[in-house]
């Protein structure tokens, strides 16, 4: 078998102990209620080093594979974490690829979004705003991806000290404020490797991370309705129901296998089209997948007290995080009309598509 | 449940290249009657040609006429085939699954005698399973073959079998005692044995490749029964993993989006490319699992779980392809146009609803899901 990119497994198992472990649904209805970062939690990852997964041990990390980045999202996601994970292990590899050094965490990235402009680096310094930052008001630091005045790439580091936050919350509860910039210097690096190729590095993770959210509702709506009861049977034991746990089922299986499969495109340097048609997948699934779950558990799903709307409300959160599910449909859509067979694009190797620097 | 990624390997790719390269040759655009996937027009000549290839019967032993290869590498053919709408009517149910189950459950003598001939595109097999009153509920088939001597006397009805007029086998389901499972037995029919009738019935589009079988007294040697006496249930779910998981159940309508993408999507603005975004995003995810899929039936294992969950997902994809495509021509088809495509899609709209019904109906295939998922 070719080209397949496998987390280690060892690794695997410590990341689901440590999320079953740690992460309970109390303790995610708890920070959302408060507001603020887990700070005990995300000690408690540090000490096993969980944020650092992915990260070479020269830029202060303690090394693995992209495969092991794409299973510390999926297993963070699937528990519905709330910590910086993804944010920081972006940031971390943006510091990295800037030769800007190691910097403690937790951190927190912008400038991924296609959404809204970031400020671009002016005399050594930024000014002005970036909205839907998460968790900016807790981190120790921002790590902006952005543009100097010739219109490099660059990588601009951000002490906590050096911005103000203006508050504001997402569809899961996280805090994703408005970073305010008041043009204090910064540290700038330019970035190395291409920003194109990052983004599509950045996108596979997004995505893992809604995979992983699917899987979970999978598996709680499974264990729902085998439980369940009415007219005195099991209610996934009506045909009626098996509809929306088959359809969670197809959702997840897709999703996680498009995004082992676009990692290993991304992981040989290329993977245009595959990262785009992940996105396009994943982020239809994940909307399948929720109304489904909804739909399988009835009324209680719908409230607070029952965890499946920490995972939908988050899948709410995400699915558009940097860009919309249009433009990706309309990036493949793109690719398809500049090739000259479509069955030949869904079937080539990823190896004969776009190479990036 | 979770599959396994995994890419064509360079003999893989080398291969695929080899297949498009001769199909550029043998089937120049205009050449033939564009099909639907697995329903592309009979045509015993083009099955030969193709045999002569080594592209028929590939994972049947080489001692047979096979040709000792992968599951992955049919599907590699089988893709490049399907893209194109190319006639694989007459060999199709042979290659796909009647071989392999011969060659699984078959004695020397079957194998001896079909095998070589189902790799050369000689042979053409149907399945007779469906009966008036059995469809989803197989287990409940009527059709009896009684014993005799020397063989066995078969009274009964086959319905719905595609195919199999213009079949030379058609490998059937008997029930040979009253046991609800373990009384049904299957067998390699000749299609010009004395004492059947086949009879086509004509198809919702005005075809006639879907049949009924009368069989009054037919005799048939036991030498042409497969596999032991009530083993048939058995050897039939055995053979889904082959008929459900394949790239033909996304496929249907790829010649069509093929043509779709040139002529209108290209010149019709951004909802349009989105939505051939999101067919292409589709076949591609579609492609890897049942790639995966491929390789895990070359791995030994029997993914008849995963082969209905992509079957059951994929065939209704197929349609809403279809949905696109029809909206975006904004007039009511005509089955006589002149022009291909639309002749092709007129056709499709029709048949389109055997897609989700053939192979399993996707009620069944939820079913089937369901318990392969509990009992994980």
């Amino acid at each position: 078998m070719s080209d397949t990119v496998r987390a280690d497994e060892e690794l695997v198992e410590l990341l689901e102990d440590f999320f079953a472990r740690e992460v309970m649904p109390d303790l995610v209805d708890a920070t959302e209620r408060a507001g603020t970062l887990p700070t005990a939690l995300w000690g408690r990852a540090e000490a096993v080093q969980i944020p650092w997964i992915g990260i070479e041990e020269e830029h202060g990390g303690v090394g693995g594979t992209f495969a092991d980045v794409v299973a510390l999202v999926h297993h963070a996601a699937y528990r519905a974490t709330p910590l910086p994970l993804l944010e920081h292990h972006l940031a971390a590899t943006l510091l990295a690829r800037a030769g800007l050094g190691h910097v403690q965490g937790p951190l927190t990235v912008a400038g991924i979004s296609q959404h809204d402009g970031v400020p671009a680096v002016v005399d050594g310094a930024l000014r002005g705003q970036i909205p839907v930052v998460p968790w900016a008001a807790d981190v120790t630091a921002v790590v902006v991806l952005t543009r100097d005045e010739q219109g490099h790439d660059v990588v601009a580091l951000v002490h906590r000290d050096a911005f103000a936050v203006e508050p504001s919350t997402d569809l899961a509860g996280t805090p994703v404020p408005t970073v305010v910039l008041d043009g204090s210097p910064v540290a700038v690096g330019q970035m190395g490797g291409g920003v194109e190729a990052f983004l599509r590095y950045a996108e596979v993770l997004r995505c893992s991370a809604l995979a992983g959210l699917q899987r979970r509702l999978c598996d709680l709506t499974s264990g729902y309705v085998t439980e369940r009861h009415q007219f005195g049977k099991p209610v996934g034991s009506f045909q009626a129901v098996q509809i929306h746990t088959v359809t969670l089922a197809q959702a997840a299986t897709m999703s996680m296998l498009s995004v082992d499969r676009a990692a290993g495109a991304v992981a040989s340097g290329v993977g245009e089209l595959e990262v785009a048609a992940t996105s396009v997948v994943v982020g239809q699934n994940a909307v399948r997948a929720a109304a489904a779950a909804h739909q399988a558990h009835g009324a209680i799903g719908m409230t607070r007290e029952y965890p499946l709307q920490q995972v939908t409300r988050r899948i709410h959160a995400i699915r558009q995080l940097w860009s919309s599910l249009a433009a990706a449909e309309e990036a493949v859509g793109r690719t398809s009309l500049a090739a000259p067979r479509l069955s030949e694009l869904v079937a080539r190797h990823p190896e004969e598509g776009l190479q990036s620097a | 449940m979770r599959l396994q990624a995994t890419e064509l390997t360079r003999a893989e790719r080398d291969l695929q290249y080899e297949v498009r390269s001769w199909l550029d040759e043998r089937l120049p655009e205009g050449s033939y009657p564009l099909g639907l996937g697995m329903a592309g027009a009979i045509d015993p000549e083009f099955s030969r040609d193709l045999g002569a290839q080594g592209w028929l019967g590939m994972s049947l032993p080489v001692e047979h006429g096979g040709h000792g290869r992968t599951a992955v590498d049919r599907l590699v053919v089988v893709e490049a085939l399907l893209a194109r709408g190319a006639p694989v009517g007459y060999h199709w149910i042979g290659d796909r699954q009647s071989g392999p189950s011969i060659a699984a459950n078959g004695t020397e003598l079957q194998k001896k005698e079909l095998l070589p001939g189902i790799a050369s595109g000689e042979l053409s097999f149907s399945i007779g399973m469906s009966e008036p009153d059995s469809g989803s509920d197989l287990a409940s088939v009527r059709t009896r073959a009684e014993r005799v001597d020397g063989g066995w006397v078969v009274n009964g009805a086959k319905i719905w079998t595609t195919g199999a007029f213009e079949a030379t086998h058609i490998l059937s389901l008997f029930r040979t005692s009253e046991d609800r499972h373990s009384g049904l037995t299957q067998f390699i029919v000749d299609r010009h044995a004395p004492g059947l009738t086949v009879s086509p019935i004509e198809f919702i589009d005005g075809t006639k490749d879907f049949c009924e079988l009368s069989f009054v007294d037919m005799f048939i040697s036991d030498d042409w029964r497969l596999g032991e006496v009530g083993s048939g249930w058995g050897q039939n779910t055995g053979e889904l993993a082959l008929e459900r998981g394949g790239v033909d159940r996304w496929m249907s309508a790829m010649p069509l989006v093929e043509r779709w993408a040139v002529r209108e999507a290209a010149a019709s603005g951004t909802r349009a490319t989105a939505e051939l975004g999101s067919i292409v995003a589709r076949c591609w995810a579609f492609r890897g699992m049942s790639l995966a899929v491929a390789r895990m039936v070359d791995d030994g294992q029997s993914p008849v779980t995963e082969a209905a969950l992509i079957k059951e997902m994929a065939t209704r994809f197929e349609q809403e392809c279809l949905e696109v495509m029809v909206r975006h021509l904004g007039r009511p088809l005509r089955a006589d146009a002149d022009d291909p495509y639309e002749a092709l899609l007129a056709k499709a709209v029709q048949v389109a609803p055997s897609w989700t019904i053939r192979g399993g109906t996707n009620e069944i295939l939820r079913s089937v899901i369901s318990k392969g998922l509990r009992t994980r």
